[in-house]
Protein backbone atom coordinates (compact mmCIF):
# COMPACT_ATOMS: atom_id res chain seq x y z
CA UNK A 1 0.00 0.00 0.00
CA UNK A 2 1.24 3.46 -0.81
CA UNK A 3 2.12 5.01 2.58
CA UNK A 4 0.71 8.34 1.45
CA UNK A 5 -2.68 6.85 0.64
CA UNK A 6 -5.33 7.56 3.24
CA UNK A 7 -6.58 4.58 5.17
CA UNK A 8 -10.30 4.16 4.66
CA UNK A 9 -12.85 1.97 6.35
CA UNK A 10 -14.48 -0.59 4.10
CA UNK A 11 -17.84 0.52 2.79
CA UNK A 12 -20.67 -0.72 5.03
CA UNK A 13 -23.63 -2.64 3.71
CA UNK A 14 -26.06 -0.74 5.86
CA UNK A 15 -27.30 2.66 4.78
CA UNK A 16 -28.85 3.67 8.10
CA UNK A 17 -28.39 2.79 11.75
CA UNK A 18 -29.39 -0.77 12.47
CA UNK A 19 -31.45 -0.66 15.62
CA UNK A 20 -32.41 -4.18 16.34
CA UNK A 21 -31.54 -6.80 18.87
CA UNK A 22 -30.49 -9.14 16.14
CA UNK A 23 -27.43 -7.02 15.38
CA UNK A 24 -26.09 -8.15 18.72
CA UNK A 25 -26.03 -11.70 17.65
CA UNK A 26 -22.90 -11.68 15.61
CA UNK A 27 -24.08 -11.98 12.03
CA UNK A 28 -22.74 -9.22 9.85
CA UNK A 29 -24.59 -10.16 6.68
CA UNK A 30 -27.56 -12.32 5.96
CA UNK A 31 -26.67 -15.75 4.68
CA UNK A 32 -28.34 -19.03 4.05
CA UNK A 33 -25.30 -20.95 5.22
CA UNK A 34 -25.93 -22.96 8.37
CA UNK A 35 -22.49 -22.11 9.71
CA UNK A 36 -23.54 -18.52 10.05
CA UNK A 37 -26.43 -19.29 12.32
CA UNK A 38 -26.56 -16.79 15.06
CA UNK A 39 -27.93 -18.55 18.06
CA UNK A 40 -24.67 -19.89 19.31
CA UNK A 41 -23.01 -16.48 19.09
CA UNK A 42 -25.59 -14.62 21.14
CA UNK A 43 -24.52 -13.07 24.40
CA UNK A 44 -27.53 -13.32 26.67
CA UNK A 45 -26.51 -10.30 28.73
CA UNK A 46 -26.26 -8.16 25.61
CA UNK A 47 -29.63 -9.24 24.29
CA UNK A 48 -31.31 -8.60 27.62
CA UNK A 49 -29.71 -5.16 28.03
CA UNK A 50 -30.54 -4.21 24.47
CA UNK A 51 -34.13 -5.39 24.79
CA UNK A 52 -34.60 -3.23 27.88
CA UNK A 53 -33.06 -0.25 26.11
CA UNK A 54 -35.34 -0.67 23.10
CA UNK A 55 -38.32 -1.19 25.39
CA UNK A 56 -37.67 2.05 27.24
CA UNK A 57 -37.20 3.86 23.95
CA UNK A 58 -40.56 2.63 22.67
CA UNK A 59 -42.50 3.39 25.82
CA UNK A 60 -40.81 6.76 26.40
CA UNK A 61 -41.61 7.83 22.83
CA UNK A 62 -45.17 6.68 23.30
CA UNK A 63 -45.65 8.62 26.52
CA UNK A 64 -43.94 11.69 25.07
CA UNK A 65 -46.25 11.68 22.06
CA UNK A 66 -49.26 11.26 24.31
CA UNK A 67 -48.22 14.20 26.44
CA UNK A 68 -47.66 16.38 23.39
CA UNK A 69 -51.13 15.51 22.16
CA UNK A 70 -52.55 16.32 25.58
CA UNK A 71 -50.69 19.66 25.64
CA UNK A 72 -52.12 20.54 22.26
CA UNK A 73 -55.54 19.98 23.77
CA UNK A 74 -54.65 22.27 26.66
CA UNK A 75 -54.37 19.63 29.32
CA UNK A 76 -51.49 18.67 31.53
CA UNK A 77 -52.45 15.05 31.63
CA UNK A 78 -51.74 12.30 29.13
CA UNK A 79 -54.90 10.38 29.70
CA UNK A 80 -58.22 10.52 27.93
CA UNK A 81 -59.57 12.57 30.80
CA UNK A 82 -58.22 15.52 28.85
CA UNK A 83 -60.95 14.94 26.32
CA UNK A 84 -63.95 15.21 28.58
CA UNK A 85 -66.53 17.72 27.53
CA UNK A 86 -68.05 18.25 30.92
CA UNK A 87 -67.50 21.91 31.68
CA UNK A 88 -67.97 21.53 35.41
CA UNK A 89 -65.53 18.67 35.48
CA UNK A 90 -63.01 20.64 33.50
CA UNK A 91 -63.39 23.61 35.83
CA UNK A 92 -62.74 21.47 38.87
CA UNK A 93 -59.77 19.87 37.18
CA UNK A 94 -58.28 23.18 36.16
CA UNK A 95 -58.55 24.34 39.74
CA UNK A 96 -56.84 21.23 40.92
CA UNK A 97 -54.08 21.51 38.38
CA UNK A 98 -53.51 25.13 39.31
CA UNK A 99 -53.23 24.15 42.92
CA UNK A 100 -50.84 21.34 41.98
CA UNK A 101 -48.59 23.87 40.39
CA UNK A 102 -48.68 26.12 43.40
CA UNK A 103 -47.83 23.28 45.67
CA UNK A 104 -50.92 23.42 47.81
CA UNK A 105 -52.66 20.24 46.79
CA UNK A 106 -52.61 18.29 49.94
CA UNK A 107 -52.88 14.62 50.54
CA UNK A 108 -52.84 13.34 54.06
CA UNK A 109 -51.16 9.97 53.98
CA UNK A 110 -50.71 9.17 57.60
CA UNK A 111 -52.98 9.38 60.55
CA UNK A 112 -52.43 8.75 64.18
CA UNK A 113 -54.34 6.40 66.37
CA UNK A 114 -55.82 8.42 69.19
CA UNK A 115 -53.41 7.99 72.07
CA UNK A 116 -51.32 5.54 70.10
CA UNK A 117 -48.43 5.59 67.66
CA UNK A 118 -48.82 7.02 64.19
CA UNK A 119 -49.58 4.55 61.48
CA UNK A 120 -49.92 4.55 57.77
CA UNK A 121 -53.21 4.87 55.98
CA UNK A 122 -54.31 2.07 53.75
CA UNK A 123 -53.56 3.95 50.59
CA UNK A 124 -50.48 6.12 50.43
CA UNK A 125 -49.48 7.16 46.94
CA UNK A 126 -46.12 5.77 45.78
CA UNK A 127 -44.98 9.18 44.74
CA UNK A 128 -46.28 11.63 47.30
CA UNK A 129 -47.49 14.91 45.88
CA UNK A 130 -45.39 17.98 46.59
CA UNK A 131 -47.51 19.16 49.46
CA UNK A 132 -48.28 15.81 51.02
CA UNK A 133 -48.97 16.18 54.69
CA UNK A 134 -46.80 14.61 57.36
CA UNK A 135 -47.79 13.24 60.71
CA UNK A 136 -46.57 15.45 63.49
CA UNK A 137 -47.05 13.26 66.48
CA UNK A 138 -49.44 11.11 68.43
CA UNK A 139 -52.26 13.57 68.48
CA UNK A 140 -53.16 13.09 64.87
CA UNK A 141 -51.82 16.47 63.84
CA UNK A 142 -50.36 17.05 60.44
CA UNK A 143 -48.99 20.00 58.54
CA UNK A 144 -48.40 20.51 54.86
CA UNK A 145 -44.88 20.80 53.57
CA UNK A 146 -44.35 24.06 51.81
CA UNK A 147 -42.21 22.87 48.94
CA UNK A 148 -43.06 23.47 45.32
CA UNK A 149 -42.64 20.61 42.82
CA UNK A 150 -39.23 21.82 41.75
CA UNK A 151 -37.94 21.73 45.29
CA UNK A 152 -37.99 25.49 45.84
CA UNK A 153 -39.97 26.91 48.69
CA UNK A 154 -43.40 28.06 47.72
CA UNK A 155 -44.76 31.35 49.02
CA UNK A 156 -46.07 31.19 52.59
CA UNK A 157 -49.65 31.86 51.59
CA UNK A 158 -49.74 28.43 49.94
CA UNK A 159 -49.24 26.60 53.23
CA UNK A 160 -52.11 24.91 55.01
CA UNK A 161 -52.03 23.07 58.29
CA UNK A 162 -54.20 19.98 58.64
CA UNK A 163 -55.23 18.45 61.93
CA UNK A 164 -56.96 15.08 61.91
CA UNK A 165 -58.36 13.14 64.83
CA UNK A 166 -59.54 9.69 63.86
CA UNK A 167 -59.57 6.14 65.09
CA UNK A 168 -59.70 4.96 61.51
CA UNK A 169 -57.26 5.24 58.62
CA UNK A 170 -58.19 8.52 57.01
CA UNK A 171 -57.06 10.43 53.97
CA UNK A 172 -57.70 14.08 53.34
CA UNK A 173 -57.49 15.84 49.98
CA UNK A 174 -57.65 19.59 49.87
CA UNK A 175 -57.94 21.49 46.60
CA UNK A 176 -57.53 25.17 47.31
CA UNK A 177 -57.33 28.28 45.22
CA UNK A 178 -54.42 30.54 46.17
CA UNK A 179 -56.70 33.40 47.18
CA UNK A 180 -58.28 31.23 49.87
CA UNK A 181 -55.45 32.09 52.23
CA UNK A 182 -56.52 35.75 52.24
CA UNK A 183 -60.28 35.47 52.61
CA UNK A 184 -62.48 34.24 55.45
CA UNK A 185 -63.32 30.67 54.55
CA UNK A 186 -66.05 28.45 55.84
CA UNK A 187 -66.46 24.75 55.20
CA UNK A 188 -69.81 23.05 55.50
CA UNK A 189 -70.46 19.50 56.61
CA UNK A 190 -69.03 16.92 54.25
CA UNK A 191 -71.42 14.55 52.53
CA UNK A 192 -71.17 11.09 51.05
CA UNK A 193 -72.83 10.29 47.75
CA UNK A 194 -75.36 8.10 49.53
CA UNK A 195 -77.77 10.49 51.28
CA UNK A 196 -78.49 7.83 53.91
CA UNK A 197 -74.95 8.04 55.25
CA UNK A 198 -74.64 10.62 58.04
CA UNK A 199 -72.71 13.77 57.24
CA UNK A 200 -69.27 14.48 58.56
CA UNK A 201 -69.96 17.54 60.68
CA UNK A 202 -66.78 18.14 62.60
CA UNK A 203 -64.80 19.88 59.92
CA UNK A 204 -63.59 23.46 60.16
CA UNK A 205 -61.28 25.80 58.33
CA UNK A 206 -59.75 28.65 60.29
CA UNK A 207 -57.53 31.45 59.09
CA UNK A 208 -54.78 31.78 61.63
CA UNK A 209 -52.84 34.88 62.65
CA UNK A 210 -51.09 36.66 59.80
CA UNK A 211 -47.83 34.73 60.11
CA UNK A 212 -49.46 31.31 60.44
CA UNK A 213 -51.05 29.18 57.75
CA UNK A 214 -54.78 28.48 57.84
CA UNK A 215 -55.82 25.29 59.62
CA UNK A 216 -58.16 22.60 58.36
CA UNK A 217 -59.44 20.51 61.26
CA UNK A 218 -61.16 17.18 60.71
CA UNK A 219 -62.50 14.91 63.45
CA UNK A 220 -63.88 11.52 62.50
CA UNK A 221 -66.42 10.17 65.03
CA UNK A 222 -65.75 6.50 65.85
CA UNK A 223 -69.17 5.56 64.50
CA UNK A 224 -68.67 7.30 61.15
CA UNK A 225 -69.28 4.78 58.32
CA UNK A 226 -66.39 4.22 55.92
CA UNK A 227 -66.56 6.09 52.64
CA UNK A 228 -65.63 9.26 50.84
CA UNK A 229 -67.06 12.56 52.06
CA UNK A 230 -66.86 15.74 50.03
CA UNK A 231 -67.52 19.39 50.67
CA UNK A 232 -66.89 22.89 49.43
CA UNK A 233 -64.75 25.62 50.94
CA UNK A 234 -66.59 28.88 50.50
CA UNK A 235 -65.53 32.52 50.77
CA UNK A 236 -67.72 33.74 53.63
CA UNK A 237 -68.00 37.23 52.17
CA UNK A 238 -68.76 36.46 48.55
CA UNK A 239 -70.23 32.94 48.97
CA UNK A 240 -68.08 31.81 46.08
CA UNK A 241 -66.29 28.45 46.26
CA UNK A 242 -62.56 28.66 46.81
CA UNK A 243 -61.80 24.97 47.08
CA UNK A 244 -62.93 21.47 47.86
CA UNK A 245 -62.13 19.03 50.60
CA UNK A 246 -62.48 15.25 50.39
CA UNK A 247 -62.09 12.88 53.29
CA UNK A 248 -61.84 9.15 52.88
CA UNK A 249 -62.47 6.95 55.91
CA UNK A 250 -61.39 3.31 55.73
CA UNK A 251 -61.81 0.30 57.97
CA UNK A 252 -58.86 -1.76 56.69
CA UNK B 1 -39.49 -12.19 44.77
CA UNK B 2 -38.17 -15.67 44.20
CA UNK B 3 -39.48 -17.90 41.40
CA UNK B 4 -40.81 -20.23 44.10
CA UNK B 5 -42.86 -17.49 45.70
CA UNK B 6 -44.14 -16.39 42.30
CA UNK B 7 -45.12 -19.94 41.42
CA UNK B 8 -47.23 -20.37 44.54
CA UNK B 9 -48.57 -16.91 45.35
CA UNK B 10 -49.57 -15.86 41.84
CA UNK B 11 -51.68 -18.94 41.01
CA UNK B 12 -53.33 -18.73 44.43
CA UNK B 13 -54.23 -15.07 43.98
CA UNK B 14 -55.36 -15.62 40.40
CA UNK B 15 -57.70 -18.30 41.65
CA UNK B 16 -58.95 -16.21 44.55
CA UNK B 17 -59.67 -13.06 42.56
CA UNK B 18 -60.65 -15.06 39.50
CA UNK B 19 -63.35 -16.80 41.54
CA UNK B 20 -64.62 -13.47 42.86
CA UNK B 21 -64.77 -12.11 39.33
CA UNK B 22 -66.52 -15.21 37.98
CA UNK B 23 -69.25 -14.92 40.61
CA UNK B 24 -69.81 -11.26 39.72
CA UNK B 25 -69.63 -12.16 36.05
CA UNK B 26 -72.72 -14.35 36.48
CA UNK B 27 -74.82 -11.21 36.96
CA UNK B 28 -74.08 -10.30 33.36
CA UNK B 29 -74.31 -13.76 31.82
CA UNK B 30 -77.73 -14.83 33.04
CA UNK B 31 -79.51 -17.03 30.50
CA UNK B 32 -82.33 -15.22 28.74
CA UNK B 33 -83.88 -15.03 25.31
CA UNK B 34 -82.72 -15.21 22.62
CA UNK B 35 -80.59 -18.01 24.05
CA UNK B 36 -79.76 -20.27 21.14
CA UNK B 37 -78.01 -17.74 18.97
CA UNK B 38 -76.93 -15.21 21.56
CA UNK B 39 -76.98 -15.51 25.34
CA UNK B 40 -75.95 -19.15 25.61
CA UNK B 41 -73.06 -18.34 23.29
CA UNK B 42 -72.16 -15.13 25.13
CA UNK B 43 -71.42 -17.26 28.18
CA UNK B 44 -69.38 -19.80 26.20
CA UNK B 45 -65.86 -18.30 26.25
CA UNK B 46 -66.09 -16.96 29.83
CA UNK B 47 -67.18 -20.41 31.00
CA UNK B 48 -64.22 -22.08 29.34
CA UNK B 49 -61.94 -20.69 32.02
CA UNK B 50 -58.90 -18.55 31.50
CA UNK B 51 -56.20 -17.20 33.75
CA UNK B 52 -58.17 -14.14 34.93
CA UNK B 53 -54.92 -12.16 34.93
CA UNK B 54 -56.51 -8.89 33.90
CA UNK B 55 -59.28 -8.92 36.47
CA UNK B 56 -56.94 -10.10 39.23
CA UNK B 57 -54.41 -7.38 38.47
CA UNK B 58 -57.16 -4.76 38.57
CA UNK B 59 -58.49 -5.96 41.93
CA UNK B 60 -55.03 -6.44 43.46
CA UNK B 61 -53.89 -2.97 42.40
CA UNK B 62 -57.01 -1.34 43.80
CA UNK B 63 -56.63 -3.20 47.08
CA UNK B 64 -52.92 -2.50 47.30
CA UNK B 65 -53.82 1.18 47.15
CA UNK B 66 -56.44 0.80 49.86
CA UNK B 67 -59.72 0.10 48.07
CA UNK B 68 -62.17 -2.59 49.10
CA UNK B 69 -62.85 -5.64 46.98
CA UNK B 70 -66.33 -4.41 46.09
CA UNK B 71 -64.89 -1.16 44.73
CA UNK B 72 -62.93 -2.97 42.00
CA UNK B 73 -64.96 -6.03 41.11
CA UNK B 74 -67.23 -4.39 38.47
CA UNK B 75 -64.20 -3.04 36.64
CA UNK B 76 -62.65 -6.51 36.85
CA UNK B 77 -65.81 -8.00 35.34
CA UNK B 78 -65.79 -5.36 32.59
CA UNK B 79 -62.25 -6.17 31.52
CA UNK B 80 -62.97 -9.90 31.44
CA UNK B 81 -66.08 -9.35 29.31
CA UNK B 82 -64.18 -7.09 26.96
CA UNK B 83 -61.29 -9.57 26.83
CA UNK B 84 -63.69 -12.31 25.76
CA UNK B 85 -65.26 -9.99 23.18
CA UNK B 86 -61.80 -9.36 21.72
CA UNK B 87 -61.08 -13.10 21.69
CA UNK B 88 -64.25 -13.89 19.72
CA UNK B 89 -63.45 -11.26 17.11
CA UNK B 90 -59.70 -12.02 17.07
CA UNK B 91 -60.41 -15.69 16.41
CA UNK B 92 -62.41 -14.71 13.34
CA UNK B 93 -59.79 -12.23 12.12
CA UNK B 94 -56.98 -14.73 12.71
CA UNK B 95 -58.98 -17.68 11.36
CA UNK B 96 -58.13 -19.58 14.54
CA UNK B 97 -59.47 -23.07 15.07
CA UNK B 98 -59.15 -23.52 18.83
CA UNK B 99 -59.65 -21.44 21.93
CA UNK B 100 -59.14 -22.72 25.46
CA UNK B 101 -59.03 -26.31 24.33
CA UNK B 102 -62.21 -26.27 22.23
CA UNK B 103 -63.19 -25.16 18.74
CA UNK B 104 -63.53 -21.42 18.33
CA UNK B 105 -66.97 -19.87 18.44
CA UNK B 106 -67.12 -19.02 14.75
CA UNK B 107 -66.13 -22.53 13.70
CA UNK B 108 -68.97 -23.89 15.87
CA UNK B 109 -71.68 -21.37 15.03
CA UNK B 110 -70.59 -19.38 11.97
CA UNK B 111 -68.92 -16.02 11.55
CA UNK B 112 -72.13 -14.00 11.52
CA UNK B 113 -73.35 -15.34 14.85
CA UNK B 114 -69.90 -15.06 16.42
CA UNK B 115 -69.48 -11.42 15.42
CA UNK B 116 -72.81 -10.65 17.06
CA UNK B 117 -71.79 -12.52 20.23
CA UNK B 118 -68.59 -10.46 20.37
CA UNK B 119 -70.63 -7.28 20.05
CA UNK B 120 -72.90 -8.41 22.87
CA UNK B 121 -69.93 -9.09 25.15
CA UNK B 122 -68.63 -5.58 24.45
CA UNK B 123 -71.98 -4.07 25.38
CA UNK B 124 -72.15 -6.12 28.56
CA UNK B 125 -68.74 -4.81 29.57
CA UNK B 126 -70.08 -1.26 29.22
CA UNK B 127 -72.98 -2.20 31.47
CA UNK B 128 -70.56 -3.44 34.13
CA UNK B 129 -68.67 -0.13 33.96
CA UNK B 130 -71.90 1.83 34.32
CA UNK B 131 -72.80 -0.30 37.35
CA UNK B 132 -69.64 1.02 38.99
CA UNK B 133 -71.73 4.05 39.99
CA UNK B 134 -73.17 2.09 42.90
CA UNK B 135 -69.81 1.78 44.61
CA UNK B 136 -67.59 4.44 43.05
CA UNK B 137 -69.98 7.32 42.49
CA UNK B 138 -70.60 9.26 39.30
CA UNK B 139 -67.31 11.05 38.88
CA UNK B 140 -64.95 8.13 39.46
CA UNK B 141 -67.13 5.82 37.39
CA UNK B 142 -66.92 8.27 34.50
CA UNK B 143 -63.14 8.34 34.82
CA UNK B 144 -63.01 4.54 34.69
CA UNK B 145 -65.21 4.59 31.59
CA UNK B 146 -62.92 7.18 29.99
CA UNK B 147 -59.96 4.93 30.74
CA UNK B 148 -61.82 1.98 29.21
CA UNK B 149 -62.66 3.92 26.07
CA UNK B 150 -59.03 4.89 25.68
CA UNK B 151 -57.84 1.34 26.31
CA UNK B 152 -60.26 -0.07 23.74
CA UNK B 153 -59.09 2.50 21.22
CA UNK B 154 -55.44 1.55 21.76
CA UNK B 155 -56.29 -2.13 21.45
CA UNK B 156 -58.14 -1.85 18.16
CA UNK B 157 -55.34 0.35 16.80
CA UNK B 158 -52.82 -2.33 17.75
CA UNK B 159 -54.96 -4.99 16.13
CA UNK B 160 -55.20 -2.84 12.99
CA UNK B 161 -51.41 -2.54 12.85
CA UNK B 162 -51.01 -6.31 13.06
CA UNK B 163 -53.76 -7.03 10.54
CA UNK B 164 -52.18 -4.47 8.23
CA UNK B 165 -48.85 -6.26 8.42
CA UNK B 166 -50.51 -9.46 7.30
CA UNK B 167 -52.66 -7.78 4.65
CA UNK B 168 -49.63 -5.96 3.19
CA UNK B 169 -47.35 -8.97 3.74
CA UNK B 170 -44.82 -6.87 5.69
CA UNK B 171 -41.49 -8.68 5.95
CA UNK B 172 -39.14 -5.83 6.83
CA UNK B 173 -40.23 -5.23 10.40
CA UNK B 174 -37.93 -4.27 13.26
CA UNK B 175 -38.22 -5.13 16.93
CA UNK B 176 -39.36 -1.61 17.72
CA UNK B 177 -42.29 -2.09 15.32
CA UNK B 178 -43.20 -5.24 17.18
CA UNK B 179 -42.96 -3.58 20.60
CA UNK B 180 -45.08 -0.62 19.48
CA UNK B 181 -47.73 -2.99 18.19
CA UNK B 182 -47.68 -5.09 21.37
CA UNK B 183 -47.88 -1.98 23.54
CA UNK B 184 -51.16 -1.10 21.88
CA UNK B 185 -52.65 -4.48 21.08
CA UNK B 186 -51.78 -6.46 24.20
CA UNK B 187 -50.36 -4.32 26.96
CA UNK B 188 -53.06 -1.70 27.20
CA UNK B 189 -55.87 -4.07 27.98
CA UNK B 190 -53.89 -6.83 29.65
CA UNK B 191 -51.76 -4.91 32.13
CA UNK B 192 -51.85 -1.12 31.67
CA UNK B 193 -55.60 -0.59 32.00
CA UNK B 194 -56.02 -2.96 34.97
CA UNK B 195 -53.13 -1.22 36.76
CA UNK B 196 -54.28 2.31 35.97
CA UNK B 197 -57.89 1.66 36.88
CA UNK B 198 -56.90 -0.20 40.03
CA UNK B 199 -54.79 2.76 41.11
CA UNK B 200 -57.54 5.18 40.15
CA UNK B 201 -60.04 3.30 42.30
CA UNK B 202 -57.60 2.85 45.17
CA UNK B 203 -56.36 6.43 45.36
CA UNK B 204 -59.47 8.21 44.04
CA UNK B 205 -57.09 10.50 42.19
CA UNK B 206 -55.66 10.34 38.69
CA UNK B 207 -52.15 11.41 39.49
CA UNK B 208 -49.13 9.95 37.75
CA UNK B 209 -51.09 7.29 35.91
CA UNK B 210 -48.50 7.45 33.13
CA UNK B 211 -46.13 5.54 35.38
CA UNK B 212 -48.37 2.52 35.04
CA UNK B 213 -47.82 2.59 31.29
CA UNK B 214 -44.15 1.71 31.80
CA UNK B 215 -44.85 -1.10 34.25
CA UNK B 216 -47.75 -2.43 32.21
CA UNK B 217 -45.84 -2.25 28.96
CA UNK B 218 -42.85 -4.26 30.17
CA UNK B 219 -45.03 -6.78 31.96
CA UNK B 220 -47.45 -7.12 29.04
CA UNK B 221 -44.70 -7.40 26.42
CA UNK B 222 -42.92 -10.13 28.41
CA UNK B 223 -46.31 -11.86 28.76
CA UNK B 224 -47.02 -11.69 25.02
CA UNK B 225 -43.59 -12.94 23.94
CA UNK B 226 -43.87 -15.84 26.37
CA UNK B 227 -47.35 -16.58 25.05
CA UNK B 228 -46.03 -16.60 21.49
CA UNK B 229 -43.24 -18.97 22.53
CA UNK B 230 -45.79 -21.28 24.14
CA UNK B 231 -47.69 -21.27 20.85
CA UNK B 232 -44.67 -22.87 19.23
CA UNK B 233 -43.14 -24.84 22.04
CA UNK B 234 -45.80 -25.33 24.69
CA UNK B 235 -47.73 -28.30 25.93
CA UNK B 236 -50.70 -28.70 23.57
CA UNK B 237 -53.10 -29.77 26.33
CA UNK B 238 -52.22 -26.91 28.66
CA UNK B 239 -51.88 -24.23 26.03
CA UNK B 240 -55.46 -24.59 24.83
CA UNK B 241 -54.82 -23.25 21.33
CA UNK B 242 -53.52 -24.86 18.21
CA UNK B 243 -49.75 -25.35 18.57
CA UNK B 244 -47.96 -23.59 15.76
CA UNK B 245 -51.13 -21.66 15.03
CA UNK B 246 -49.24 -18.38 14.87
CA UNK B 247 -47.20 -19.67 11.92
CA UNK B 248 -50.32 -20.94 10.19
CA UNK B 249 -51.83 -17.48 10.67
CA UNK B 250 -48.69 -15.65 9.51
CA UNK B 251 -48.62 -13.75 12.78
CA UNK B 252 -45.64 -11.39 13.01
CA UNK B 253 -44.19 -12.66 16.26
CA UNK B 254 -40.80 -11.64 17.57
CA UNK B 255 -39.45 -15.01 16.46
CA UNK B 256 -40.70 -14.53 12.91
CA UNK B 257 -39.33 -10.97 12.76
CA UNK B 258 -35.94 -12.24 13.98
CA UNK B 259 -36.00 -15.02 11.39
CA UNK B 260 -36.82 -12.58 8.59
CA UNK B 261 -33.97 -10.31 9.70
CA UNK B 262 -31.48 -13.15 9.65
CA UNK B 263 -32.64 -14.82 6.46
CA UNK B 264 -30.57 -14.67 3.31
CA UNK B 265 -32.16 -13.73 -0.03
CA UNK B 266 -33.39 -17.21 -0.92
CA UNK B 267 -34.79 -17.99 2.50
CA UNK B 268 -36.35 -14.55 2.76
CA UNK B 269 -38.03 -14.98 -0.61
CA UNK B 270 -39.44 -18.34 0.46
CA UNK B 271 -40.70 -16.85 3.70
CA UNK B 272 -42.26 -13.96 1.80
CA UNK B 273 -44.08 -16.33 -0.53
CA UNK B 274 -45.30 -18.44 2.37
CA UNK B 275 -46.58 -15.40 4.26
CA UNK B 276 -48.29 -13.96 1.19
CA UNK B 277 -50.56 -17.01 0.93
CA UNK B 278 -53.94 -17.14 2.59
CA UNK B 279 -54.07 -19.51 5.53
CA UNK B 280 -55.93 -22.26 3.74
CA UNK B 281 -53.27 -22.36 1.01
CA UNK B 282 -50.37 -22.90 3.43
CA UNK B 283 -49.08 -26.44 3.64
CA UNK B 284 -48.05 -28.35 6.78
CA UNK B 285 -44.60 -28.93 5.32
CA UNK B 286 -44.00 -25.19 4.94
CA UNK B 287 -45.23 -24.48 8.47
CA UNK B 288 -42.87 -27.14 9.80
CA UNK B 289 -40.02 -25.62 7.77
CA UNK B 290 -40.62 -22.13 9.24
CA UNK B 291 -40.64 -23.56 12.74
CA UNK B 292 -37.48 -25.54 12.06
CA UNK B 293 -35.67 -22.49 10.72
CA UNK B 294 -36.70 -20.48 13.78
CA UNK B 295 -35.24 -23.15 15.99
CA UNK B 296 -32.06 -23.47 13.94
CA UNK B 297 -31.51 -19.70 13.91
CA UNK B 298 -31.89 -19.49 17.68
CA UNK B 299 -35.04 -17.38 17.43
CA UNK B 300 -36.70 -19.13 20.37
CA UNK B 301 -33.78 -18.63 22.70
CA UNK B 302 -33.41 -15.08 21.49
CA UNK B 303 -37.09 -14.29 22.18
CA UNK B 304 -36.79 -15.92 25.58
CA UNK B 305 -33.88 -13.63 26.45
CA UNK B 306 -35.79 -10.59 25.29
CA UNK B 307 -38.75 -11.64 27.46
CA UNK B 308 -36.38 -11.97 30.41
CA UNK B 309 -35.02 -8.48 29.80
CA UNK B 310 -38.49 -6.96 29.59
CA UNK B 311 -39.67 -8.85 32.67
CA UNK B 312 -36.64 -7.52 34.53
CA UNK B 313 -37.59 -3.99 33.56
CA UNK B 314 -41.15 -4.68 34.70
CA UNK B 315 -39.80 -5.84 38.05
CA UNK B 316 -37.83 -2.64 38.43
CA UNK B 317 -40.74 -0.41 37.42
CA UNK B 318 -43.05 -2.34 39.73
CA UNK B 319 -40.69 -1.97 42.66
CA UNK B 320 -40.53 1.80 42.09
CA UNK B 321 -44.30 2.08 41.79
CA UNK B 322 -45.29 0.04 44.79
CA UNK B 323 -42.37 0.51 47.17
CA UNK B 324 -44.16 3.11 49.29
CA UNK B 325 -47.22 0.95 49.84
CA UNK B 326 -47.68 -1.10 53.00
CA UNK B 327 -46.78 -4.76 52.67
CA UNK B 328 -49.71 -6.86 51.56
CA UNK B 329 -50.48 -10.00 49.58
CA UNK B 330 -51.76 -7.79 46.81
CA UNK B 331 -48.50 -5.92 46.55
CA UNK B 332 -46.54 -9.18 46.64
CA UNK B 333 -48.77 -10.59 43.93
CA UNK B 334 -48.20 -7.61 41.64
CA UNK B 335 -44.46 -7.66 42.25
CA UNK B 336 -44.35 -11.41 41.53
CA UNK B 337 -46.10 -11.14 38.17
CA UNK B 338 -42.96 -10.43 36.08
CA UNK B 339 -41.39 -13.63 37.38
CA UNK B 340 -44.60 -15.58 36.88
CA UNK B 341 -45.11 -14.58 33.25
CA UNK B 342 -41.75 -16.13 32.40
CA UNK B 343 -42.49 -19.36 34.20
CA UNK B 344 -45.81 -20.12 32.51
CA UNK B 345 -46.02 -23.46 30.73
Amino acid sequence: MNPRERVKRPRLDRTRPVRSWSTLLGVSAPTDHPAAERGSQAQPGDVIARSVELGYRVVDDYIRQGRKAAERLGSRSYGPEALTGDVQELGARMMRYASDFMGIWIQLMEVAMAGGPARRTAAPHPDPPPAAAETMGQGGRAAARDEAPNGTRAPDHTRVRIEVASLWPTEVWLDLRPEAAHVPVVVHALRAIDPEIPRLDEVSFANGPAADPPILRVRIPPSQPPGVYNGLLVDRETSRPVGTVSVRVSRE
Amino acid sequence: MTPGAASSLVPAMLKEYGDVTRVALCDYLRPREPRRHLYSLVADYPQRGGRMLRSSLCIATARAFGAGLEDAVRSAVAIELLHNAFLVHDDIEDESDQRRGRPTLHTLHGVDVAVNVGDALTLLSIRALIDNRRTLGERLSLRVIEEAEHMAQETVEGQAIELGWRRDNAIDLAETDYLEMVLKKTCWYTTIWPSRVGALIGTRADRDLDRFICFGFFLGAAFQITDDLLNLQGDARRYGKELGGDIWEGKRTLMLIALLQQAGPRERARLGTFLAQPRHARRPGDVAWVRKRMEAQGCFEYARQVAHGLAGAARREGAALYAALPSSRDREFIEALPTWVLSRT
